[in-house]
């Protein structure tokens, strides 16, 4: 009964267009799937160092976990939540101002960067051709999702984001 | 007697096969799915990794040592289920891993197939699923024949799972602006995180299979919580399922989620259906509430159990203290970070723009303008018809001006000349999706061929041409 009660009662939360949030929320409530991209997109972290020099600190090897339908995505590329690639890059700077190469050339600002194109580019060469009458460019752009300078003891104050 | 009915309804006792078919179909869903993150578990569960737990779930800090001993038990619990020892142990105690490692990787192990799942794990270890089939059963057959019936309602609860699963899907739909324009299946077959097998990519490229495919979609799952209970159309009710959830495998990388639905499909096979089907019929009077275990045989096989667990979850740590792939057992060197050249980084850094090409999903020209598409042929117009041209925006994008100018045939009628016979306007906010406009074909336009071409522009850039849409005015 107490089952039966709670998932019709977030069924019914759900009908009338009350998101109740949280995790028993989240597993009594099936709003499969709302969103969809319009961009696909990879991310990655670079820091540059007080002499100009640059390093990419994300992805590395605590992000070997791969998914997507063609395995390529690791877990910071998923949209879901943005936090996730912040809270990551927090982790590399720490191990990267741990580095020997950090003590005399110390990390001076973080960019956490975003490759993109629309998802139409996903398609195969001959599909593509067959849709849109020309060959599929399958041209990238950059963007930045996130910054910020570091601080003296490696602290971040992230730029509001647009 | 409608008392009788319910009570019937929801406490009968019943043959225990289907449940146990769900705990094999269950587990080995499971294992696919878990196998393939268990040597990736310190990066997604442990505070080595990146946990990114879920919000308003309890604060869980497991070491990277502990999180591979509890993935394995998982896993080896898992197993258990499948082959159906300590049934009900096993259900339980995987249904509280998946779900606690769930919460714990908010962003790729948590999904709704993962709370699906984890519903039926915890209603499955009310059942006698263990009953047949099962290392139980052999167990229970070394002293008696008789098989465990099972009651009736966790089945019915799983039922009301999967209605509620199919309804509140709906219901997402049917709110969505652009699901019966086939958009939201386009960009989501089109996604390479989820989307896009070979098939699903044609399917993305045809706008009419698009609408027909959402509008079959949403009527599926609306009406099979319906038509389920009727008795002449469950059959055919589970065969649209199964197909149903077959061609989201066949077009889509859903992970799991497709053979998950499968399973939970089971909840309306019975019995009947299993002889149906030519199975092997159980003697019913051969089935009772319960068979007791002797002493010595429970102890046999929970020492057995115990023997196997410890030996799992032992190899499993060993096996990712030997690989440690992460450098998190044998305290080895930090990541090497590459450096990458200044050239590439003020690439990435500055962070152009795209193309406003890139920002133009689809043009499609036509006779007939309908709910966000065009229809009719794009290539041949008479004299008094307008041709109609809709472009879908990939969102999000800037705020743009459109420019649209109507070419008309030099004097041999096949070229067109370089003088604008129409030119039109637009600027579309950022926040539109969707941009439509017509040209008449005036009385006084001669026969020929004629173009529009289609430029994007933004307030003080130079415009960049998307398209150039030629088609033939014939006379009436």
């Amino acid at each position: 009964m107490l089952y039966a009660t709670v998932t019709l009662w977030f069924f019914g939360r759900h009908a009338v267009g009350d998101a109740v949030g949280g995790p028993v929320a989240y597993l009594f409530t099936w709003d499969m799937f709302p969103n969809y991209p319009a961009w696909s997109a990879r991310r990655v972290a670079l820091v540059e160092t007080e002499s100009g020099r640059y390093f990419q600190i994300l992805p590395t090897r605590h992000e070997q976990f791969r998914r997507g339908s063609q395995r390529t995505h690791s877990r910071l590329d998923l949209p879901r939540n943005d936090n996730a690639l912040r809270q990551a890059a927090e982790v590399a700077l720490t191990e990267f101002r741990g580095l020997p190469i950090a003590v005399d050339d110390p990390p001076s600002y973080v960019f956490l960067i975003e490759q993109f194109w629309p998802v139409r580019f996903n398609l195969p060469d001959d599909l593509y051709e067959a849709a849109y009458n020309t060959e599929n460019p399958r041209r990238k752009s950059w963007r930045i999702v996130d910054e910020s300078a570091v601080g003296p003891n490696g602290e971040l104050e992230w730029l509001p984001r647009p | 007697m409608a008392a009788s009915s319910v009570t019937n309804f929801l406490f009968a006792v019943e043959s225990p096969r289907s449940y146990a078919l769900m705990r094999i179909g269950l587990a080995t869903v499971w294992l696919w799915e878990f196998f393939g993150k268990w040597p990736f578990a310190v990066e997604l569960y442990s505070v080595a990794g990146n946990v990114t737990r879920f919000p308003g779930f309890p604060e869980i800090t497991l070491s990277a040592s502990n999180t591979v001993m509890l993935h394995s038990l998982m896993l080896v619990s898992l197993v258990a289920v499948l082959i159906g020892w300590w049934t009900r142990l096993n259900l339980a105690l995987s249904g509280f891993l998946v779900l606690g490692f769930a919460f714990q990787d908010a962003i790729s192990t948590l999904t709704k197939y993962t709370a699906i799942s984890t519903h039926l794990l915890i209603l499955l270890a009310f059942t006698q699923s263990g009953a047949v089939w099962s290392v139980d059963a052999w167990f229970r057959r070394r002293h008696t024949s008789a098989v465990p019936l099972s009651p009736v309602w966790p089945r019915r609860l799983m039922q009301l799972l999967v209605c509620s699963v199919y309804w509140g899907a709906a219901i997402t739909k049917i709110r969505l602006p652009d699901f019966a324009t086939g958009d939201l299946l386009e960009f989501s077959l089109l996604d390479d995180a989820y989307g896009g097998t070979y098939f699903g990519h044609w399917i993305a490229t045809h706008p009419q299979l698009l609408i027909v495919g959402s509008l079959l979609t949403v009527v599926y799952e609306v009406l099979f919580p319906v038509l389920i209970w009727i008795p002449c159309m469950r059959r055919v009710m589970l065969c649209c399922g199964v197909l149903f959830h077959a061609s989201l495998w066949a077009t889509m990388h859903l992970e799991i989620f497709s053979p998950l639905m499968m399973v939970a499909l089971l909840a309306f096979v019975d019995e009947r259906d299993l002889r149906w089907w030519r199975w092997k019929r159980m003697d019913h009077a051969a089935w009772e509430w319960s068979a007791p275990r002797t002493l010595r045989v429970t102890a046999v096989s929970l020492v057995a159990y115990l023997i196997v667990v410890g030996s799992g979850v032992a190899w499993g740590f060993y096996w990712h203290k030997t690989h440690d792939r992460y450098g998190v057992f044998s305290g080895s060197e930090p990541s090497e970070f590459v450096e990458i050249s200044a050239d590439d980084a003020i690439t990435m850094i500055d962070a152009f723009e795209p193309d406003y090409a890139d920002y133009v999903h689809r043009v499609e020209v036509g006779h007939r303008l309908g709910h966000r598409h065009v229809f009719g042929d794009e290539t041949t117009f008479t004299i008094g018809e307008v041709v109609t041209i809709m472009v879908r925006f990939a969102q999000p994008h800037p705020q743009f001006i459109l420019d649209w100018k109507l070419v008309p045939p030099a004097d041999d009628g096949k070229t067109p000349d370089e003088t604008i016979a129409a030119h039109y306007s637009r600027q579309i906010d950022s926040t539109h999706a969707y941009s439509s406009i017509g040209f008449k074909m005036e009385d006084d336009f001669r026969p020929g061929r004629y173009l529009i071409r289609f430029t994007v522009r933004e307030q003080y850039t130079a415009p960049e041409l998307i398209r150039e849409i030629p088609f033939e005015l014939v006379p009436q």
